[in-house]
């Protein structure tokens, strides 16, 4: 049975390098302990069944580790790792030898230096960086509910902004009168229009926004009613603060 | 002698240095960002001009905020036919930063006006906001003021903000000042 470079044979009880062509008569410890190895080559075997196979009277741990260890020298380095030392579990006996090609799985740094490993590191830090300075977003939100309001020549995306019910229904007449009046508008220059209520002063707050070509214009406006209908805010008046164009 | 105790202390070995090397990654990137990336310093940058029944009065109203940090500034102004006749500045510091409503809770305990000694009072509208203000800081406690983030565009250097729990509304101009990494 081929171990390697080598050939095990029970009935003479020899292992023979074909390489160097040496042959060794296995004593009887060594012998025993191969057999049972290559009887379930594959299998991992324990402590315990590696020792219920010696010969009686050489049935210590020690000497079963020293007939590995014989066994192993006489396969050479090359294939001593055939016989492999199974943590905590035993012995096994591989059927072919283990890829000469050591991975990283299998030391430390395995097939890459440790300068190459940091230079990666040093590297996957600085990608880090440039992904985090050069990609970060612009910020855009809008998170006001539309209404739009259809005038004679254009449409305008009106935003009325309470933070209470309350106060929007009671100016709920006026705001309809204001989206009234802006709809009889020949001409409405904005694409937007916010609207709120200052509680506190009772200041109408208009903010105007549109398109132009250096980017967005935006106009505020703030307006003190006079009369709690909002009479006073007609076309005219919408002409001349510049909600409406002309 | 092979040194049976080889494999193990190769694969502890292995397993503890790249646990370490991803332990310190995450500790750095975690210490610069605590460390070197700040709260970007924002300026909004508001005016508007200010109506009553006749529309041809030349007033308006400036607004300009600034945060440092947690530090920020309101400075309210008053112009008529261009010219500044009173202003009054507000210092606080930013008590809360809701991103889920796009919110800052502001906590203003000082305040100052400054008036043009041409002058003679402050205008009907200063007043109002001069008396809110005093009322709230001369009791003890700061002036609370939320401002909520209507819309925001960092592209075209914009913001709508809505003060709480006033209401009122402002279209700014926006800068973010950020400090390189």
């Amino acid at each position: 049975m081929q171990i390697g470079s080598c050939w095990f044979d029970i009935n003479s009880k020899t292992l023979s390098n074909l390489g160097n062509d040496t042959s060794w008569k296995m004593p009887a410890a060594e012998f025993s302990v191969l057999e049972i190895l290559v009887l379930q080559r594959g299998q991992v075997l324990s402590r315990e069944e590696l020792l219920a196979s010696m010969p009686e009277g050489q049935q210590e741990l020690a000497q079963l580790i020293l007939a590995i260890e014989r066994v192993r020298f006489y396969l050479g380095a090359e294939h001593a790792e055939l016989l492999e030392t199974v943590d905590k579990q035993g012995y096994l006996l591989h059927s072919a030898p283990k890829s000469k090609i050591r991975t990283t799985s299998s030391i430390p740094f395995g097939s890459i230096s440790a300068k190459h490993y940091f230079i990666f590191i040093a590297l996957l830090l600085g990608l880090l960086w440039v992904i985090n300075s050069l990609f970060v977003p612009a910020v855009k939100i809008n998170s006001v509910r539309e209404q739009v309001i259809i005038s004679h020549s254009s449409k305008l995306s009106f935003y009325p902004v309470f933070s209470s019910e309350e106060v929007r229904m009671n100016h709920a007449i006026q705001i309809q009168s204001l989206i009234q009046t802006i709809e009889t508008c020949r001409q409405v220059p904005w694409e937007h229009l916010f609207l709120s209520i200052s509680t506190e002063d009772n200041l109408i707050s208009m903010v105007l926004k549109r398109g132009v070509s250096a980017g967005v214009e935006v106009k505020n406006l703030k307006i003190v009613p006079l009369d709690a209908d909002w009479h006073f805010i007609d076309e005219s008046w919408l002409v001349k603060v510049g909600v409406c164009g002309e | 002698m092979v040194n049976r105790y080889r494999h193990l202390f190769c694969n502890g070995k292995k397993f503890w240095i790249l646990l370490s090397s991803l332990i310190a990654i995450v500790g750095l990137c975690a210490a610069l960002h605590l460390l070197f990336v700040p709260e970007d310093n924002v300026s909004l940058s508001c005016s508007a001009d200010l109506y009553s029944k006749k529309p041809n009065r030349d007033l308006s109203l400036g607004l300009e905020i600034e945060t440092r940090g947690e530090l920020v500034t309101l400075k309210y102004r008053f112009f008529k036919s261009g010219i500044e006749k009173n202003s009054m500045i507000l210092s606080g510091k930013v008590s809360k930063l809701d991103l889920t409503s796009m919110s800052l809770k502001l906590e203003l305990d000082s305040g100052q006006v400054i008036s043009n000694l041409a002058q003679k009072g402050l205008s009907k509208h200063m007043n109002t906001i001069v008396d809110a203000s005093r009322l709230a800081i001369t009791n003890g406690t700061p002036l609370t003021l939320g401002i909520h983030l209507l819309e925001l565009d960092e592209k075209n250097n914009y913001a709508i903000i809505q003060f709480t729990p006033d209401d009122g509304i402002w279209g700014c101009d926006l800068k973010i000042h950020k400090l390189p990494f």
